[in-house]
């Protein structure tokens, strides 16, 4: 029997190549869904953070600069009674910092900068996980929408009114500390993987426009973040772009700031790659 | 058959094939893309168009590479040979779609031109485990772009089929550059296995299909062995199917030697449109056919029939005794020669 020759131009396939592109469709398909369940399976879990994007929200807290443009916000009372704060560090859209932003608007209210700032409402994009926020301020200064009369449990309360750039600070411990460089928009929820290898050069991109850059140290069961900042009160973004997103050993002395962790680095000394 | 152009030149199979392509195209982004936010209801849009097509474009180009080699083993495959350069243009949109999403999801919106960012944000070249694995992908996506702008025969036209077949030999050189991009990337942010082995999976079945598909070639290759004058001795009359072509092999040269209506010619074995394998072909209205894509020629002059102009060298034939004699120095492209008789 002579064999069947196909011409792809002619209205029809032999009826031999027919049955055989059944057969192969038919492995496709189981194929195709195979792989995308495994392709899908095989993918590691993915972080839970939230970016409220293109939904803003108002938010009001003390303004401060140091070290890194943030609100600070009253969150609840502790179990002593003391007023409890959060730290929501501000960034600008994009992959930019918000100090421009924030001496803008300091600069429009007629504070000093180096002053314990001021309290006002804010508006922005909230992105929160693991128990930290951060805000975009998405529209520039434009993001300051009014002054506020400081509350009386919080104008009452000392610690709110404590300056947070009080220069060299005896009491903080020094450490070292192994963990990976993030850029904390990204890693909090803007982006999904926001950390790792995949993630490195949007890391870069986001710390070079300036995200304040924080370490994170995981263990077995939590993870603890600690802005990197200068012992010289500079910010060390640009030292610190070579040991982005990989494992990284790094001395420095820190202080609590509110529900984040402050590590005062001297970055040509503090840092190596693991 | 280059006698004029055409954007895409429909027949029915032609759209039978891209709509069994559409099919499983979109069933694949359906069931991904379905999964992944049953799964990880948090997963964002952007991310989730970065992995289906990404998944998706590796999985196609393998598809794509397989399907040369399965061809030499199952005849019938050669019917996804035919319209092969719909499914590599498709992969080269569906890989763009993934490239520019990442680029604008990692570097654009930033302090950096984003072409520039993707050069030097990462800037560990010399590391193999930190090495920017971001450029690997964007210099396969360069090739697959130049492949599929020139994947048309008014360009196979344009480059000669020479060119054209190196330009599109660099498809492995892509290939290449996908896997490292792959293994250098997406694989070091898991903790599973399983994309690893599923990579390694495709890899050596696209490697090892390869290198079966050359050693079944070579087994087949049939060489020149006895001289009688300017002619090579190749073969007996009745070791060549009717209608049919043996292939032989003379200091490189491959020559398709076909029998029809008790006749013998020569010809090269290779077309001239993509270097389909004419010894594979069959006689069709007194033409030598090319099993991909049905490009056709005369058998005793190497000319495409009027009005097409496409010609492939011819060689002198003698049957002497049942026995086929051919002469390896052609006479040229669509040089006349008389077949030989076989009675």
């Amino acid at each position: 029997m002579e064999k069947e020759f196909y011409i792809g131009y002619l209205p029809e396939a032999p009826a031999a190549h027919k049955k055989w592109v059944k057969k192969f469709l038919g492995i496709l398909i189981i194929a195709i869904l195979l792989l995308a369940g495994l392709l899908t399976f095989g993918q590691g879990m993915i972080s839970k953070g939230i970016f409220n994007f293109g939904k803003t929200s108002e938010l009001e807290g003390y303004l401060r600069m140091y070290p890194v443009p943030h609100l600070k916000v009253y969150n609840d009372k502790g179990i002593y009674g003391e007023n409890l704060y959060k730290t929501v560090i501000l960034t600008g859209a994009f992959k930019f910092g918000a100090e421009e932003i924030v001496k803008e608007i300091f600069e429009k209210n007629n504070k000093d900068l180096n002053d314990t700032g001021f309290y006002c409402q804010l508006n922005g994009t909230l992105i929160y996980n693991d128990g930290k926020a951060l805000f975009e301020l998405t529209d520039g200064a434009d993001a300051y929408l009014k002054t506020l009369d400081i509350p009386d449990n919080i104008l009452n309360d000392t610690l709110s009114n404590q300056a947070m750039i009080d220069g060299f600070n005896p009491y903080r411990l020094e450490t070292t500390l192994k963990g990976e460089i993030i850029d904390p928009k990204c890693y909090f929820g803007a982006m999904k993987p926001g950390s790792g290898k995949v993630h490195k050069s949007c890391a870069i991109r986001c710390i070079s426009g300036g995200i304040p850059p924080v370490l994170k140290v995981s263990s077995e069961s939590t993870n603890q973040y600690y802005i990197l900042f200068g012992e010289d009160k500079k910010s060390v973004s640009s030292d610190i772009l070579d040991y982005i997103a990989e494992p990284v050993e790094i001395t420095g002395r820190f202080e609590a700031l509110d529900d984040w962790f402050v590590l005062y680095i001297d970055p040509e000394k503090a840092i190596r790659k693991l | 058959m280059s006698v004029g152009y055409k954007f895409i030149d429909w027949n029915p199979q032609k759209k039978k094939y891209d709509a069994v392509m559409a099919g499983c195209i979109l069933l694949y982004l359906l069931a991904f893309i379905l999964l992944n936010t049953m799964m990880f209801p948090e997963i964002t849009a952007e991310t989730l168009i970065i992995r289906a097509t990404g998944t998706l474009a590796i999985l196609m180009l393998h598809v794509i590479l397989i399907i040369g080699p399965l061809a030499r083993f199952v005849p019938e495959a050669k019917i996804l040979l035919y319209n092969r350069r719909h499914l590599g243009v498709s992969m080269f949109f569906i890989s763009a779609i993934h490239g520019i999403f990442s680029i604008i999801q990692y570097h654009g919106g930033g302090n950096e031109n984003p072409i520039v960012s993707l050069f030097t944000s990462n800037m560990d070249y010399f590391s193999f485990v930190e090495f920017p694995f971001m450029i690997l992908g964007f210099f396969a996506l360069v090739i697959l772009f130049f492949m599929a702008a020139t994947s048309h025969d008014f360009w196979l036209n344009k480059l000669s089929p020479k060119t054209w077949k190196r330009l599109h030999m660099m498809v492995y050189v892509a290939y290449t550059l996908l896997i490292f991009h792959v293994l250098l990337g997406t694989l070091q942010n898991e903790k599973s296995l399983l994309g690893f082995l599923l990579l390694l999976l495709g890899s050596i079945t696209v490697c090892g299909m390869h290198i079966m598909a050359g050693i079944k070639n070579r087994k087949e290759e049939q060489l020149f062995f006895k001289k009688s004058g300017e002619f090579e001795l190749v073969c007996r009359v009745d070791e060549i199917e009717n209608n049919r072509a043996k292939l032989f092999t003379f200091k490189g040269k491959s020559i398709a030697i076909y029998k029809y209506d008790d006749k013998i010619s020569a010809v090269d074995n290779y077309c001239k449109h993509q270097g389909g394998p004419l010894s594979e072909g069959k006689i069709i209205d007194g033409c030598i056919t090319c099993p991909w894509h049905g490009w056709q020629y005369l058998p005793e002059n190497g000319q495409s029939p009027p009005p097409f102009q496409e010609k492939i060298p011819t060689y002198e034939v003698r049957v002497t005794k049942g026995l086929v004699y051919v002469n390896p120095i052609s006479k040229g492209e669509g040089a006349a020669i008389k077949a030989a008789q076989i009675n």
